[in-house]
Protein backbone atom coordinates (compact mmCIF):
# COMPACT_ATOMS: atom_id res chain seq x y z
CA UNK A 1 0.00 0.00 0.00
CA UNK A 2 1.45 3.35 -0.72
CA UNK A 3 1.55 6.76 1.27
CA UNK A 4 -1.59 7.53 -1.12
CA UNK A 5 -3.69 4.45 -0.81
CA UNK A 6 -2.86 4.52 3.36
CA UNK A 7 -4.07 7.95 3.19
CA UNK A 8 -7.23 6.93 1.95
CA UNK A 9 -7.68 4.13 4.17
CA UNK A 10 -6.83 6.55 7.37
CA UNK A 11 -9.84 8.87 6.00
CA UNK A 12 -12.22 5.71 5.49
CA UNK A 13 -11.79 4.55 8.94
CA UNK A 14 -11.86 8.27 10.59
CA UNK A 15 -14.77 9.16 8.74
CA UNK A 16 -16.92 5.78 8.23
CA UNK A 17 -18.99 6.16 11.41
CA UNK A 18 -20.14 9.74 11.00
CA UNK A 19 -21.20 9.34 7.83
CA UNK A 20 -23.12 6.10 8.85
CA UNK A 21 -24.74 8.02 11.09
CA UNK A 22 -25.43 10.92 8.92
CA UNK A 23 -26.40 8.46 6.23
CA UNK A 24 -28.79 6.61 8.80
CA UNK A 25 -30.85 9.18 9.17
CA UNK A 26 -31.45 10.16 5.39
CA UNK A 27 -32.05 6.57 4.32
CA UNK A 28 -33.46 4.79 8.09
CA UNK A 29 -31.50 2.03 7.01
CA UNK A 30 -28.70 0.35 7.82
CA UNK A 31 -27.87 -1.26 4.54
CA UNK A 32 -29.21 1.58 3.05
CA UNK A 33 -26.76 3.74 4.91
CA UNK A 34 -23.97 1.63 4.42
CA UNK A 35 -24.68 1.84 -0.15
CA UNK A 36 -24.95 5.85 0.71
CA UNK A 37 -21.49 5.81 2.88
CA UNK A 38 -19.89 3.63 0.48
CA UNK A 39 -20.76 5.46 -3.00
CA UNK A 40 -19.86 8.66 -1.12
CA UNK A 41 -16.48 7.19 -0.71
CA UNK A 42 -15.44 5.78 -3.90
CA UNK A 43 -16.30 9.19 -5.14
CA UNK A 44 -14.14 10.65 -2.83
CA UNK A 45 -11.36 8.08 -3.78
CA UNK A 46 -11.55 8.93 -7.62
CA UNK A 47 -11.32 12.53 -6.54
CA UNK A 48 -8.31 11.77 -4.15
CA UNK A 49 -5.82 13.38 -6.07
CA UNK A 50 -7.47 16.13 -6.05
CA UNK A 51 -8.34 16.92 -2.46
CA UNK A 52 -5.45 18.16 -0.66
CA UNK A 53 -6.21 18.39 3.09
CA UNK A 54 -8.36 15.65 5.07
CA UNK A 55 -10.87 18.74 5.97
CA UNK A 56 -11.08 18.74 2.15
CA UNK A 57 -12.14 15.12 1.21
CA UNK A 58 -14.49 15.08 4.29
CA UNK A 59 -16.50 18.35 2.95
CA UNK A 60 -16.02 16.57 -0.29
CA UNK A 61 -17.58 12.94 0.75
CA UNK A 62 -20.38 14.53 3.00
CA UNK A 63 -21.51 17.00 -0.54
CA UNK A 64 -21.37 13.46 -2.16
CA UNK A 65 -23.39 12.03 0.02
CA UNK A 66 -26.32 14.26 0.24
CA UNK A 67 -25.90 15.08 -3.26
CA UNK A 68 -26.83 11.44 -4.05
CA UNK A 69 -29.25 11.29 -1.27
CA UNK A 70 -31.38 14.01 -2.84
CA UNK A 71 -30.69 13.06 -6.37
CA UNK A 72 -33.47 10.98 -8.64
CA UNK A 73 -31.95 7.69 -8.61
CA UNK A 74 -32.32 7.58 -4.32
CA UNK A 75 -35.62 8.75 -4.45
CA UNK A 76 -37.18 5.69 -3.58
CA UNK A 77 -34.40 4.18 -2.04
CA UNK A 78 -35.63 4.26 1.51
CA UNK A 79 -36.44 2.11 4.37
CA UNK A 80 -40.02 0.28 5.12
CA UNK A 81 -40.45 0.53 8.71
CA UNK A 82 -41.54 -2.78 10.15
CA UNK A 83 -42.91 -2.02 13.51
CA UNK A 84 -40.89 -3.28 16.18
CA UNK A 85 -38.03 -3.85 14.07
CA UNK A 86 -35.74 -1.78 17.03
CA UNK A 87 -37.80 -3.06 19.90
CA UNK A 88 -36.72 -6.06 18.75
CA UNK A 89 -33.03 -5.04 18.29
CA UNK A 90 -33.27 -3.92 22.25
CA UNK A 91 -34.91 -7.13 23.39
CA UNK A 92 -38.34 -5.31 23.77
CA UNK A 93 -38.70 -5.99 27.13
CA UNK A 94 -37.70 -3.25 29.61
CA UNK A 95 -40.41 -0.53 30.00
CA UNK A 96 -38.17 2.74 29.88
CA UNK A 97 -35.73 0.83 27.07
CA UNK A 98 -39.01 -0.11 25.17
CA UNK A 99 -40.60 3.33 25.18
CA UNK A 100 -37.14 5.46 24.36
CA UNK A 101 -37.05 2.06 21.40
CA UNK A 102 -40.52 3.10 20.33
CA UNK A 103 -39.53 6.41 20.04
CA UNK A 104 -36.59 6.35 17.40
CA UNK A 105 -39.11 3.82 15.61
CA UNK A 106 -41.34 6.88 15.46
CA UNK A 107 -39.11 9.59 14.81
CA UNK A 108 -37.61 7.45 12.28
CA UNK A 109 -40.76 6.62 10.41
CA UNK A 110 -41.63 10.46 10.27
CA UNK A 111 -38.21 10.92 9.62
CA UNK A 112 -38.92 8.92 6.45
CA UNK A 113 -42.25 10.69 5.64
CA UNK A 114 -39.96 13.89 4.99
CA UNK A 115 -39.14 14.43 0.82
CA UNK A 116 -35.48 13.56 0.68
CA UNK A 117 -34.67 17.60 0.84
CA UNK A 118 -36.36 18.05 3.85
CA UNK A 119 -34.64 15.32 5.58
CA UNK A 120 -31.39 16.53 4.49
CA UNK A 121 -31.93 19.89 5.62
CA UNK A 122 -33.28 18.46 9.32
CA UNK A 123 -30.04 16.37 9.60
CA UNK A 124 -27.78 18.61 8.74
CA UNK A 125 -29.46 21.68 10.89
CA UNK A 126 -30.60 19.62 13.55
CA UNK A 127 -28.00 17.12 13.58
CA UNK A 128 -24.76 17.87 12.53
CA UNK A 129 -25.07 21.17 13.78
CA UNK A 130 -24.44 23.74 10.25
CA UNK A 131 -25.74 27.12 10.07
CA UNK A 132 -28.58 27.91 7.34
CA UNK A 133 -25.58 28.81 5.05
CA UNK A 134 -23.51 25.82 5.59
CA UNK A 135 -26.45 23.48 4.77
CA UNK A 136 -27.38 25.24 1.82
CA UNK A 137 -24.01 25.19 0.52
CA UNK A 138 -23.54 21.55 0.77
CA UNK A 139 -26.78 20.95 -0.68
CA UNK A 140 -26.20 23.44 -3.55
CA UNK A 141 -29.77 25.27 -3.12
CA UNK A 142 -30.17 28.47 -1.81
CA UNK A 143 -30.12 29.71 1.70
CA UNK A 144 -34.12 30.63 1.50
CA UNK A 145 -34.81 26.99 0.23
CA UNK A 146 -32.81 25.65 2.72
CA UNK A 147 -35.62 28.01 5.30
CA UNK A 148 -38.26 26.99 3.29
CA UNK A 149 -38.10 23.62 3.48
CA UNK A 150 -36.89 23.21 7.39
CA UNK A 151 -40.01 25.43 8.14
CA UNK A 152 -41.86 22.64 5.84
CA UNK A 153 -40.05 20.10 7.30
CA UNK A 154 -40.43 20.90 11.20
CA UNK A 155 -44.08 21.61 10.41
CA UNK A 156 -44.88 17.67 8.98
CA UNK A 157 -42.54 16.42 12.23
CA UNK A 158 -44.80 18.30 14.53
CA UNK A 159 -47.91 16.81 12.78
CA UNK A 160 -46.79 13.11 12.61
CA UNK A 161 -45.05 13.39 16.50
CA UNK A 162 -47.79 15.15 18.28
CA UNK A 163 -45.05 14.39 21.49
CA UNK A 164 -42.70 16.19 19.68
CA UNK A 165 -44.26 19.25 19.53
CA UNK A 166 -42.39 21.28 22.28
CA UNK A 167 -39.29 20.18 20.68
CA UNK A 168 -40.26 21.40 17.34
CA UNK A 169 -41.35 24.92 18.34
CA UNK A 170 -38.11 25.00 19.86
CA UNK A 171 -36.37 24.36 16.93
CA UNK A 172 -38.12 26.53 14.90
CA UNK A 173 -37.50 29.59 17.21
CA UNK A 174 -33.72 29.03 16.92
CA UNK B 1 -26.04 27.12 15.82
CA UNK B 2 -26.43 27.38 19.41
CA UNK B 3 -25.13 24.79 22.15
CA UNK B 4 -26.89 23.50 25.25
CA UNK B 5 -29.83 21.34 25.59
CA UNK B 6 -31.86 20.76 22.18
CA UNK B 7 -34.32 17.58 22.05
CA UNK B 8 -34.48 17.26 18.36
CA UNK B 9 -30.74 16.37 17.91
CA UNK B 10 -30.62 13.68 21.11
CA UNK B 11 -33.19 12.49 19.44
CA UNK B 12 -31.92 12.43 15.73
CA UNK B 13 -28.69 11.15 17.96
CA UNK B 14 -30.09 8.59 19.78
CA UNK B 15 -32.14 7.21 16.17
CA UNK B 16 -28.47 7.49 14.58
CA UNK B 17 -26.78 5.98 17.55
CA UNK B 18 -28.60 2.71 16.28
CA UNK B 19 -26.62 2.33 13.04
CA UNK B 20 -23.52 -0.07 13.50
CA UNK B 21 -20.50 0.06 12.11
CA UNK B 22 -19.53 -1.23 9.02
CA UNK B 23 -15.59 -1.99 7.41
CA UNK B 24 -16.32 -0.43 3.51
CA UNK B 25 -13.01 0.41 2.96
CA UNK B 26 -12.92 -2.44 0.05
CA UNK B 27 -16.36 -2.23 -0.97
CA UNK B 28 -15.49 1.69 -1.64
CA UNK B 29 -12.61 0.99 -3.71
CA UNK B 30 -14.38 -2.03 -5.52
CA UNK B 31 -16.84 0.30 -6.70
CA UNK B 32 -14.28 3.68 -7.43
CA UNK B 33 -12.62 1.08 -9.87
CA UNK B 34 -16.53 0.56 -11.32
CA UNK B 35 -17.08 3.79 -11.47
CA UNK B 36 -13.87 4.22 -13.50
CA UNK B 37 -15.07 1.31 -15.73
CA UNK B 38 -17.99 3.13 -16.87
CA UNK B 39 -16.43 6.43 -17.63
CA UNK B 40 -14.29 4.63 -19.36
CA UNK B 41 -16.51 2.62 -21.27
CA UNK B 42 -18.65 5.46 -21.81
CA UNK B 43 -16.15 7.58 -22.67
CA UNK B 44 -15.61 5.32 -25.61
CA UNK B 45 -18.96 5.38 -26.70
CA UNK B 46 -19.38 9.03 -27.15
CA UNK B 47 -16.03 8.78 -29.39
CA UNK B 48 -18.28 5.80 -31.14
CA UNK B 49 -21.17 8.33 -31.22
CA UNK B 50 -18.91 10.65 -32.70
CA UNK B 51 -17.53 9.09 -34.93
CA UNK B 52 -20.96 7.60 -36.20
CA UNK B 53 -22.03 11.17 -36.81
CA UNK B 54 -18.72 12.14 -38.47
CA UNK B 55 -19.07 9.42 -41.30
CA UNK B 56 -22.68 10.27 -41.54
CA UNK B 57 -21.46 13.61 -42.28
CA UNK B 58 -18.98 12.37 -44.94
CA UNK B 59 -21.12 9.87 -46.14
CA UNK B 60 -23.72 12.17 -46.90
CA UNK B 61 -21.38 14.50 -48.83
CA UNK B 62 -20.52 11.53 -50.93
CA UNK B 63 -21.59 12.15 -55.09
CA UNK B 64 -24.54 10.18 -55.98
CA UNK B 65 -23.98 6.88 -57.58
CA UNK B 66 -20.52 6.00 -55.71
CA UNK B 67 -21.93 3.85 -53.21
CA UNK B 68 -25.79 4.48 -54.60
CA UNK B 69 -28.70 5.87 -53.52
CA UNK B 70 -29.76 2.59 -52.29
CA UNK B 71 -27.43 3.08 -49.13
CA UNK B 72 -28.82 6.33 -48.47
CA UNK B 73 -31.64 4.64 -45.89
CA UNK B 74 -28.56 3.32 -44.47
CA UNK B 75 -26.76 5.96 -43.87
CA UNK B 76 -29.78 7.71 -42.28
CA UNK B 77 -29.42 4.90 -39.92
CA UNK B 78 -26.33 5.08 -39.15
CA UNK B 79 -26.06 8.23 -36.64
CA UNK B 80 -28.44 5.73 -34.77
CA UNK B 81 -25.89 5.21 -32.04
CA UNK B 82 -26.44 9.23 -30.93
CA UNK B 83 -29.78 8.25 -29.73
CA UNK B 84 -29.27 6.62 -27.04
CA UNK B 85 -26.33 10.02 -25.49
CA UNK B 86 -29.63 10.88 -23.06
CA UNK B 87 -28.04 8.24 -20.74
CA UNK B 88 -24.39 9.00 -21.00
CA UNK B 89 -24.72 12.75 -20.61
CA UNK B 90 -24.95 11.77 -16.73
CA UNK B 91 -22.20 9.74 -16.50
CA UNK B 92 -19.71 10.98 -19.30
CA UNK B 93 -16.12 11.83 -18.19
CA UNK B 94 -14.29 14.81 -18.74
CA UNK B 95 -13.44 15.30 -22.05
CA UNK B 96 -12.12 18.58 -24.08
CA UNK B 97 -15.14 17.78 -26.28
CA UNK B 98 -18.16 16.81 -25.28
CA UNK B 99 -20.28 14.56 -27.00
CA UNK B 100 -22.58 16.16 -29.67
CA UNK B 101 -25.60 15.36 -27.81
CA UNK B 102 -24.81 16.44 -24.57
CA UNK B 103 -25.93 19.79 -24.45
CA UNK B 104 -29.15 18.85 -25.68
CA UNK B 105 -30.25 16.50 -23.26
CA UNK B 106 -28.75 18.72 -20.08
CA UNK B 107 -30.96 18.07 -17.16
CA UNK B 108 -32.93 21.27 -15.62
CA UNK B 109 -30.36 23.31 -13.59
CA UNK B 110 -30.84 25.27 -10.61
CA UNK B 111 -30.04 28.71 -10.04
CA UNK B 112 -26.22 29.09 -10.42
CA UNK B 113 -25.88 31.31 -7.70
CA UNK B 114 -28.32 31.35 -4.58
CA UNK B 115 -27.97 34.79 -3.63
CA UNK B 116 -30.02 34.95 -0.69
CA UNK B 117 -31.76 37.46 1.37
CA UNK B 118 -29.93 40.24 3.23
CA UNK B 119 -28.68 39.32 5.84
CA UNK B 120 -25.70 40.26 6.72
CA UNK B 121 -25.01 44.30 7.99
CA UNK B 122 -22.46 45.71 6.12
CA UNK B 123 -20.19 48.56 8.53
CA UNK B 124 -20.81 51.11 5.81
CA UNK B 125 -23.42 51.99 3.26
CA UNK B 126 -21.09 54.53 1.66
CA UNK B 127 -19.51 54.37 -1.75
CA UNK B 128 -16.73 56.51 0.29
CA UNK B 129 -15.65 53.61 2.41
CA UNK B 130 -14.71 51.71 -0.24
CA UNK B 131 -10.82 51.42 0.30
CA UNK B 132 -9.44 50.12 -2.98
CA UNK B 133 -10.11 51.25 -6.47
CA UNK B 134 -12.53 49.86 -8.93
CA UNK B 135 -11.99 49.11 -12.58
CA UNK B 136 -14.53 48.98 -15.66
CA UNK B 137 -14.44 48.52 -19.22
CA UNK B 138 -16.61 49.99 -22.04
CA UNK B 139 -16.02 48.25 -25.41
CA UNK B 140 -17.96 49.49 -28.47
CA UNK B 141 -17.79 52.81 -30.70
CA UNK B 142 -16.66 54.37 -27.95
CA UNK B 143 -13.88 52.12 -25.87
CA UNK B 144 -12.62 53.25 -22.06
CA UNK B 145 -11.34 52.22 -19.61
CA UNK B 146 -13.11 53.92 -16.12
CA UNK B 147 -11.80 53.67 -12.52
CA UNK B 148 -14.29 54.50 -9.56
CA UNK B 149 -11.99 55.79 -6.72
CA UNK B 150 -12.88 55.40 -3.02
CA UNK B 151 -13.86 58.93 -3.12
CA UNK B 152 -16.89 57.94 -5.45
CA UNK B 153 -15.37 59.81 -8.50
CA UNK B 154 -14.87 58.48 -11.75
CA UNK B 155 -12.07 58.48 -13.98
CA UNK B 156 -11.26 57.67 -17.47
CA UNK B 157 -7.40 56.46 -17.56
CA UNK B 158 -7.62 54.69 -21.02
CA UNK B 159 -9.30 55.60 -24.04
CA UNK B 160 -7.17 53.20 -26.66
CA UNK B 161 -9.28 51.19 -28.60
CA UNK B 162 -8.51 47.38 -27.28
CA UNK B 163 -10.19 43.92 -27.35
CA UNK B 164 -9.11 42.86 -23.69
CA UNK B 165 -7.18 44.21 -20.75
CA UNK B 166 -5.50 43.44 -18.00
CA UNK B 167 -5.45 45.75 -13.83
CA UNK B 168 -2.36 44.97 -12.48
CA UNK B 169 -2.65 44.35 -8.47
CA UNK B 170 -1.43 48.02 -7.31
CA UNK B 171 -3.90 49.98 -10.25
CA UNK B 172 -1.04 51.42 -11.59
CA UNK B 173 -1.11 49.74 -14.67
CA UNK B 174 -3.15 48.39 -17.83
CA UNK B 175 -2.24 46.07 -20.07
CA UNK B 176 -4.11 45.87 -22.82
CA UNK B 177 -4.48 44.53 -26.55
CA UNK B 178 -4.86 46.26 -29.90
CA UNK B 179 -4.60 44.67 -33.04
CA UNK B 180 -2.58 41.75 -31.97
CA UNK B 181 -0.19 43.80 -29.93
CA UNK B 182 0.26 43.50 -26.08
CA UNK B 183 0.69 47.28 -24.97
CA UNK B 184 1.22 48.61 -21.40
CA UNK B 185 0.89 52.17 -20.16
CA UNK B 186 0.22 53.77 -16.48
CA UNK B 187 -3.35 54.42 -15.39
CA UNK B 188 -2.47 58.35 -13.94
CA UNK B 189 -1.57 58.70 -18.11
CA UNK B 190 1.54 58.46 -20.64
CA UNK B 191 2.41 56.62 -23.23
CA UNK B 192 1.82 53.15 -23.75
CA UNK B 193 5.00 51.05 -24.09
CA UNK B 194 5.41 47.82 -25.89
CA UNK B 195 6.78 45.36 -23.70
CA UNK B 196 6.63 42.47 -26.19
CA UNK B 197 7.34 42.85 -30.24
CA UNK B 198 5.25 39.58 -30.92
CA UNK B 199 1.41 38.77 -31.46
CA UNK B 200 -0.56 37.88 -28.87
CA UNK B 201 -4.37 36.40 -28.28
CA UNK B 202 -6.69 39.17 -28.00
CA UNK B 203 -9.25 36.12 -26.12
CA UNK B 204 -6.99 36.17 -23.64
CA UNK B 205 -7.05 38.90 -21.20
CA UNK B 206 -3.20 39.41 -19.71
CA UNK B 207 -3.02 38.48 -16.50
CA UNK B 208 -0.51 40.51 -14.30
CA UNK B 209 1.32 38.60 -11.72
CA UNK B 210 1.08 39.96 -8.35
CA UNK B 211 4.32 41.71 -7.95
CA UNK B 212 3.61 43.27 -11.66
CA UNK B 213 6.84 41.99 -12.75
CA UNK B 214 5.64 39.23 -15.82
CA UNK B 215 2.07 38.95 -17.73
CA UNK B 216 0.77 35.60 -18.26
CA UNK B 217 -0.68 36.19 -22.08
CA UNK B 218 -2.06 33.95 -24.61
CA UNK B 219 0.52 33.43 -27.47
CA UNK B 220 0.98 30.65 -29.76
CA UNK B 221 0.32 29.23 -26.18
CA UNK B 222 -0.20 30.43 -23.22
CA UNK B 223 3.08 32.14 -22.17
CA UNK B 224 4.79 33.92 -19.42
CA UNK B 225 6.15 37.18 -20.06
CA UNK B 226 8.91 38.95 -18.25
CA UNK B 227 7.60 42.99 -18.80
CA UNK B 228 10.96 44.35 -18.28
CA UNK B 229 13.44 42.58 -20.60
CA UNK B 230 10.58 40.97 -23.00
CA UNK B 231 11.43 37.49 -22.96
CA UNK B 232 8.66 35.44 -23.33
CA UNK B 233 8.49 31.28 -22.02
CA UNK B 234 5.70 29.21 -22.88
CA UNK B 235 3.73 27.33 -19.81
CA UNK B 236 4.19 23.57 -19.81
CA UNK B 237 2.36 21.64 -22.56
CA UNK B 238 0.56 19.92 -19.29
CA UNK B 239 -1.03 23.14 -18.58
CA UNK B 240 -3.36 22.76 -21.80
CA UNK B 241 -5.91 25.55 -20.74
CA UNK B 242 -6.92 28.73 -21.05
CA UNK B 243 -7.75 32.35 -18.80
CA UNK B 244 -5.06 31.93 -16.36
CA UNK B 245 -5.41 33.38 -13.53
CA UNK B 246 -2.86 34.50 -10.95
CA UNK B 247 -3.52 33.85 -7.11
CA UNK B 248 -2.44 36.92 -4.54
CA UNK B 249 0.31 35.51 -3.42
CA UNK B 250 1.51 34.63 -6.71
CA UNK B 251 1.54 30.25 -5.72
CA UNK B 252 -1.09 29.01 -7.53
CA UNK B 253 -2.64 29.61 -11.25
CA UNK B 254 -5.93 28.68 -11.52
CA UNK B 255 -7.32 28.16 -15.57
CA UNK B 256 -10.51 26.97 -17.37
CA UNK B 257 -10.62 23.83 -19.97
CA UNK B 258 -12.01 23.62 -22.73
CA UNK B 259 -14.99 21.57 -21.04
CA UNK B 260 -15.52 24.35 -18.05
CA UNK B 261 -13.54 22.58 -15.25
CA UNK B 262 -11.05 24.27 -13.42
CA UNK B 263 -7.46 23.53 -12.44
CA UNK B 264 -5.24 25.12 -10.16
CA UNK B 265 -1.23 24.93 -10.33
CA UNK B 266 1.27 25.43 -8.08
CA UNK B 267 3.84 27.89 -9.03
CA UNK B 268 7.39 27.75 -8.56
CA UNK B 269 8.44 30.76 -7.06
CA UNK B 270 12.05 30.97 -8.22
CA UNK B 271 10.63 30.32 -12.39
CA UNK B 272 8.24 32.20 -14.33
CA UNK B 273 6.12 29.21 -15.60
CA UNK B 274 3.98 26.95 -13.08
CA UNK B 275 4.68 23.49 -11.96
CA UNK B 276 2.58 20.46 -12.65
CA UNK B 277 0.59 18.29 -12.35
CA UNK B 278 -2.34 20.73 -12.02
CA UNK B 279 -5.34 19.60 -10.09
CA UNK B 280 -9.22 19.85 -11.05
CA UNK B 281 -11.68 21.55 -9.13
CA UNK B 282 -14.42 18.95 -8.21
CA UNK B 283 -17.81 19.20 -9.29
CA UNK B 284 -17.51 22.04 -11.78
CA UNK B 285 -17.85 20.61 -15.42
CA UNK B 286 -18.25 17.38 -14.26
CA UNK B 287 -20.48 15.47 -16.44
CA UNK B 288 -21.65 13.09 -13.76
CA UNK B 289 -25.19 14.36 -12.22
CA UNK B 290 -24.20 12.53 -9.39
CA UNK B 291 -21.35 15.12 -8.59
CA UNK B 292 -22.44 17.73 -10.31
CA UNK B 293 -26.42 17.73 -9.89
CA UNK B 294 -26.76 21.14 -11.01
CA UNK B 295 -24.81 20.35 -13.85
CA UNK B 296 -22.40 23.99 -13.14
CA UNK B 297 -19.45 24.70 -15.49
CA UNK B 298 -16.77 27.40 -14.79
CA UNK B 299 -15.23 28.15 -18.36
CA UNK B 300 -13.58 31.82 -17.17
CA UNK B 301 -11.91 32.21 -14.41
CA UNK B 302 -11.84 35.87 -13.44
CA UNK B 303 -9.90 36.76 -10.60
CA UNK B 304 -8.29 34.47 -7.92
CA UNK B 305 -7.70 35.20 -4.25
CA UNK B 306 -4.72 35.57 -1.63
CA UNK B 307 -4.02 32.18 -1.63
CA UNK B 308 -5.92 30.20 -4.72
CA UNK B 309 -8.69 28.54 -2.24
CA UNK B 310 -11.45 30.81 -3.98
CA UNK B 311 -12.22 31.90 -7.82
CA UNK B 312 -14.65 34.08 -9.22
CA UNK B 313 -15.86 32.37 -12.15
CA UNK B 314 -18.31 33.18 -15.03
CA UNK B 315 -20.76 30.28 -15.19
CA UNK B 316 -20.77 28.28 -18.55
CA UNK B 317 -22.76 30.56 -20.83
CA UNK B 318 -25.97 28.43 -22.27
CA UNK B 319 -26.18 26.51 -19.17
CA UNK B 320 -30.24 26.67 -18.07
CA UNK B 321 -28.62 27.87 -14.85
CA UNK B 322 -26.75 30.60 -15.66
CA UNK B 323 -29.61 31.91 -18.01
CA UNK B 324 -31.33 32.05 -15.60
CA UNK B 325 -29.33 33.93 -13.63
CA UNK B 326 -28.08 36.49 -16.21
CA UNK B 327 -30.26 39.24 -17.27
CA UNK B 328 -29.95 42.00 -19.76
CA UNK B 329 -27.57 40.21 -21.66
CA UNK B 330 -25.23 40.44 -18.45
CA UNK B 331 -23.05 37.29 -17.49
CA UNK B 332 -23.77 35.11 -14.05
CA UNK B 333 -21.13 35.41 -11.86
CA UNK B 334 -20.19 32.60 -9.23
CA UNK B 335 -17.33 32.28 -6.16
CA UNK B 336 -16.01 28.89 -6.06
CA UNK B 337 -14.38 27.17 -3.25
CA UNK B 338 -11.20 25.50 -5.51
CA UNK B 339 -10.94 22.63 -2.73
CA UNK B 340 -14.59 20.85 -2.53
CA UNK B 341 -16.21 23.40 -5.79
CA UNK B 342 -18.56 24.54 -3.73
CA UNK B 343 -20.39 28.15 -4.79
CA UNK B 344 -20.29 30.85 -1.87
CA UNK B 345 -23.99 31.92 -0.58
CA UNK B 346 -23.26 35.54 -0.20
CA UNK B 347 -25.65 37.30 2.21
CA UNK B 348 -26.25 39.99 -0.57
CA UNK B 349 -29.97 40.62 -2.87
CA UNK B 350 -30.11 39.96 -6.37
CA UNK B 351 -28.08 38.56 -9.34
CA UNK B 352 -24.62 38.77 -9.37
CA UNK B 353 -23.32 39.90 -12.52
CA UNK B 354 -19.48 40.42 -11.04
CA UNK B 355 -17.31 39.87 -8.72
CA UNK B 356 -13.36 40.52 -8.15
CA UNK B 357 -10.90 39.57 -5.74
CA UNK B 358 -8.04 41.91 -5.04
CA UNK B 359 -4.10 40.00 -4.25
CA UNK B 360 -5.34 40.49 -0.42
CA UNK B 361 -8.46 37.88 -0.98
CA UNK B 362 -11.09 41.54 -0.44
CA UNK B 363 -13.95 40.22 -2.61
CA UNK B 364 -16.15 42.54 -4.96
CA UNK B 365 -19.47 42.10 -5.81
CA UNK B 366 -21.43 43.95 -8.01
CA UNK B 367 -25.37 42.74 -8.15
CA UNK B 368 -28.40 43.62 -9.57
CA UNK B 369 -31.48 43.95 -7.61
CA UNK B 370 -34.78 45.07 -9.16
CA UNK B 371 -33.26 47.11 -11.35
CA UNK B 372 -30.39 48.93 -9.15
CA UNK B 373 -26.90 47.88 -9.13
CA UNK B 374 -24.85 47.42 -5.54
CA UNK B 375 -21.15 46.91 -4.96
CA UNK B 376 -20.60 44.51 -1.91
CA UNK B 377 -17.17 44.44 -0.65
CA UNK B 378 -16.65 41.39 1.81
CA UNK B 379 -12.73 40.82 3.63
CA UNK B 380 -11.52 37.34 3.39
CA UNK B 381 -13.31 35.78 6.57
CA UNK B 382 -16.82 37.15 4.93
CA UNK B 383 -17.62 40.33 6.45
CA UNK B 384 -19.45 42.83 4.53
CA UNK B 385 -17.27 45.48 4.83
CA UNK B 386 -19.31 47.90 2.59
CA UNK B 387 -21.93 48.43 0.66
CA UNK B 388 -23.01 50.80 -1.49
CA UNK B 389 -25.20 51.82 -4.67
CA UNK B 390 -22.91 51.68 -7.86
CA UNK B 391 -22.88 55.19 -9.49
CA UNK B 392 -25.53 55.03 -12.02
CA UNK B 393 -23.32 56.13 -14.86
CA UNK B 394 -21.15 53.04 -14.88
CA UNK B 395 -24.02 50.67 -15.14
CA UNK B 396 -23.33 49.70 -18.93
CA UNK B 397 -19.90 49.31 -18.30
CA UNK B 398 -17.76 45.93 -17.46
CA UNK B 399 -16.41 45.35 -13.94
CA UNK B 400 -13.24 43.60 -14.78
CA UNK B 401 -10.95 44.54 -11.39
CA UNK B 402 -10.92 45.71 -7.76
CA UNK B 403 -7.60 46.80 -6.18
CA UNK B 404 -6.28 47.66 -2.91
Amino acid sequence: MDARDAEYADFVRSQTRALLRSAYLLTGDQHLAEDLVQEALARTHRAWDRLEHAEHATAYARKVMYHAQVSVWRRRRVAEILPGTILERHGGHTDDLAEAAAQRVMLRRALLALSPKQRAVVVLRFFEDRTEAEAAQLLGVSVSTVKTQCARALERLRHLLPGLRTLADTEARR
Amino acid sequence: MTAGPNPLRDALGGLADDVEDADLYGGALRRSRRIAHQRAAAGTFSALAALGLVCGGLWSLAPPGGHGRSGGATVVAEPAPITPAPQQSASAPPSPTPPPSAKIHTPPRRQPHPARPGTATPRSRSLADLPGRVFYDQQGAQPRVVRLDSEGDTQTVLTAPHTTLGISSDGNRIAYVQNGALLVTATDGGAPEQPYAGKVSGDEAPAWSPDGSRLLVGSADPAVLDVADGTLEALPSALAGKHFRWSGDGSKLVYATDSCQLKVAGTNPDASAATVPAVTVPVLGDPDEADNPSGLGACRPVSVDETGSRVSVQLRPGDKAASAAATDGTVAMAVVDTATGSTDVLPIFGVVIGAVFDARGDLLVRAVHEGKTTLSLFSPDGTLLVQAPEPSRLRQLELVAYTN
